[in-house]
């Protein structure tokens, strides 16, 4: 059977819900730490940090074309090396598959459904994504290539609503955080758009793979350009307030006026938001058992789904207990190993396979 | 076959569960809020909060069960409810009525939130972060200060709506434009004029009025917004007038409409603005930082109760005397706002954001400072036509 390739339309969907499914619940919050006037030119910093990485993406796809990233890790770096890397890497994976997992389950829990347990409700997201995993890469790229548009249009929407509540002075003055506060700021959401990386493990299955470093720089644009704006109407709509929410992007929506047709905005955002992390959660759970079952030298990725799946449900119980102890690691502890794995791992790979002339 | 089968069998269960069996609400089962009213408590209790929940009558029967008393219910003839419960702190107060509440409190559409005078003389930071950190309530609710201490405020029958909380949210969403005698204040402009340097808030504040004014249906006093309440941080301080509350809105550019009357011979005359720019600059001299406002104002003539040919030179010195009259009120309501120690107009707030340096030395000792900072205001006021039709109806002279 003939594998299946995937479009750039599909990839850019994929990739963009992949990085802003959680991030529109989280990032404002951090970004908002340390420079609420200023948040904006973080996003303007994580986007330079996430085409660098397209970049070294893209070289490394033009040089192993249709070959596995984890088997290539090995050829470069050594049996041991390489599995040890992509250890590594799963063990990253497998922990901030939680975070995601239980950061979508928090906010349904604590929105829109505060009674109901926290298990039921991870459960029913994690279904369908271990489902579309089931059937492979074609389920996930056709269902984000359907949400992608809708759901970018709907976030358009909302954001002109917005607009006659944004008030321009609250950004002033400019830079008033200072540099040292705006770098800080921009740490997180650096180490958040190195799941850009997640391009190599699909490489082999894009359609034109050459134009791959192009389609994750396009990504990386608009999770930028959607990210600056956030920014932007956070700061300008809530000013200083902004730092006192817990989901800022939900607030922003709720705070629109309501119309004559529409009195209530807020289902579109959950709509958004469990569309999107569908799509997150579906890529997160593909990438952790393709590359596992690769890793144990397996010839499908099927049989791990299910304990895959119900493995993460179990451990997501204990990998966090509170939303502010989340945002404190977050914001701590989690750029600390996530920059040296997203971002060291791939270019460390592309800077060997160079020194030592190996090519696919 | 059968892997469609497990598929089906798997989905079944996710359609039942997405509608949320432990959070499951019956709409009869809940009791709607339409306004949340914080105050102090009234029966001696130090420190204690009181919270007085008024909602839509519920239809069957569930609010009689409530009790009567200090904390208890007042049915009224409309289609309003008043309840009250007493805590040391918001959370035991809500919790106190929801233990006597036979429906399950829900605020998410609760549209008005107001402020008792005693209260927001105390400080309204502790009631304001409790909102916006609630689940339910959004920061599109209105804010209203309540003047005075008047206990049957909050059981007055609205005149024109079923509820107190519809006709107050009505009045105040149709208020911007016409005359611009109050602006809704909403929680987030509220909770940001608290946290924010150099910006203390404003709300629209409402008291009582004489029956004798109101509509026949009305059976008791009626409830009116007469201006507007201003803060120092989150404390309520004094409050200005309507005519003061449009100059007010006029300096925040919040304002496109009012009027100014002056006298020519001891005859009156009307001038009603419908467009105003508002500019505002800081001027640096000697060391010493003014604010200028500079406005411009395009209205018409409403109302003139002499003969005028309204020639070029009588148009140029009514501009004029218009100009003077709105600089001096203008002013009057600025030294105003110096005088209660308010600084809802955001002079800080607009140094800060043009002049970081000067800000960072004068926001260390700011409401000290605040009084003296110098304030010049420059109105153009533009006659651009007449609403008059005709020539005004003048008495013939009688000796």
């Amino acid at each position: 059977m003939q594998q299946y390739r995937i479009s750039a339309g599909q990839l850019i969907g994929m990739m963009f819900w992949t990085i802003m499914g959680t991030a529109i619940i989280s990032l404002p919050v951090l970004i908002g730490l340390h420079a609420p006037r200023d948040a904006w030119a973080a996003a303007v910093l994580f986007t330079l940090g996430g085409i660098v990485l397209s970049l070294v993406v893209g070289a490394l796809a033009n040089r192993f074309p249709r070959e596995d990233f984890v088997v290539y890790t090995q050829k470069v770096l050594g049996t041991f090396m390489g599995k040890l890397l992509i250890l590594a890497f799963l063990v990253w994976l497998f922990h901030s598959m939680g975070f995601v997992l239980w950061q979508v389950t928090n906010f349904n829990n604590h929105s829109l459904l505060p009674d109901t347990p926290i298990v039921p409700i991870m459960a029913i997201l994690l279904l369908p994504s271990a489902y579309a995993v089931h059937s492979g890469i074609e389920g996930i790229a056709r269902s984000s290539q359907v949400v992608f548009l809708p759901a970018v249009i709907i976030l358009f929407f909302l954001f002109v609503l917005l607009i006659p509540d944004v008030n321009l002075e609250n950004l002033l003055p400019v830079f008033e955080d200072g540099a040292a506060n705006i770098l800080r700021s921009s740490i997180t959401p650096l180490a958040w758009v190195g799941e850009i990386m997640f391009v190599v493990f699909l490489a082999p299955s894009i359609n034109k793979i050459s134009k791959t470093a192009k389609y994750s720089v396009i990504t990386i644009a608009l999770i930028g350009f959607g990210g600056f704006v956030n920014e932007l109407f956070y700061t300008g709509v809530f000013g200083l307030l902004r730092q006192h929410f817990a989901n800022p992007f939900y607030s922003l929506i709720r705070y629109i006026k309501p119309t004559a047709f529409i009195e209530r905005y807020d289902i579109l955002f959950v709509t958004i938001n469990l569309l999107g992390n569908f799509v997150k959660l579906s890529v997160f759970l593909y990438i952790f058992v393709l590359c596992l079952s690769q890793w144990l030298g397996m010839k499908s990725h099927r049989p791990l789904v299910l304990p895959s799946s119900v493995a993460l449900l179990i451990c997501t119980q204990y990998f966090v207990s509170s939303s502010n102890e989340l945002i404190l690691f977050l914001d701590t502890v989690f750029p600390l190993y996530t920059i040296p794995i997203l971002y060291g791992i791939p270019a460390l790979v592309l800077l060997v396979a160079v020194i030592r002339g190996i090519k696919g | 076959m059968a892997g469609r089968v497990l598929v089906l069998l798997a989905i079944i269960p996710l359609l039942l569960l997405p509608s949320g069996c432990w959070d499951r609400r019956e709409t009869e089962d809940l009791l709607l809020v339409d306004s949340i009213v914080f105050g102090k408590s009234n029966t001696g209790g130090i420190g204690q909060y009181r919270i007085s929940f008024i909602t839509a009558k519920p239809s069957s029967g569930g609010g009689g069960q409530m009790g009567i008393g200090s904390e208890g219910g007042a049915a009224q003839d409309v289609t309003q409810w008043e309840a009250s419960s007493n805590g040391f702190t918001l959370e035991e107060a809500i919790i106190k009525f929801s233990l006597r509440s036979p429906r399950h409190l829900y605020l998410a559409h609760n549209r008005i939130i107001m402020f008792e005078e005693d209260l927001a003389k105390e400080g309204i930071s502790q009631a304001v972060d409790f909102l916006v950190r609630s689940r339910d309530i959004r920061l599109r609710n209105y804010v209203l200060v309540i003047k005075g201490h008047d206990p049957d405020l909050l059981t007055s029958s609205p005149e024109f709506e079923d509820t107190l909380a519809g006709e107050l949210f009505s009045i105040l969403e149709t208020s911007i434009g016409e005359g611009d005698y109050y602006y809704p204040s909403d929680l987030n402009i509220i909770a940001q004029g608290i946290l924010t340097n150099g910006q203390d808030p404003w709300a629209p504040f409402i008291e009582t009025f004489s029956s004798a004014q109101a509509s026949v249906r009305s059976t008791n006093q009626s409830v009116i917004i007469r201006g507007m309440a201003l803060f120092k941080a989150d404390r309520l301080v004094g409050y200005l007038d309507a005519e003061e509350t449009q100059r007010f809105l006029l300096l925040k550019g919040l304002s496109n409409s009012g009027i100014y009357d002056i006298e020519r011979n001891g005859r009156k005359l009307s001038y009603r603005y419908e467009q105003a720019k508002v500019k505002r600059r800081l001027v640096i001299e000697d060391g010493r930082i003014n604010v200028h406002f500079d406005i411009k104002l395009k209205g018409l003539l409403e109302e003139i109760h002499f003969y005028s040919d309204l020639s070029e030179a009588e148009i140029d010195s009514l501009e004029k005397s218009l100009s003077a009259k709105a600089e001096a009120a203008l002013l009057e309501t600025v030294n105003r706002c110096k005088e209660l120690g308010s600084d809802a107009l955001g002079i800080g707030r607009l140094i800060h954001s043009r002049k970081l340096e000067i800000w960072k030395e004068l926001s260390k000792n700011w409401y000290s400072i605040y009084p003296e900072i110098g304030i010049d205001i420059d109105v153009k006021a533009q006659i651009t036509g007449t609403s008059l039709g005709s020539k005004p109806i003048v008495p013939k002279t009688s000796e």
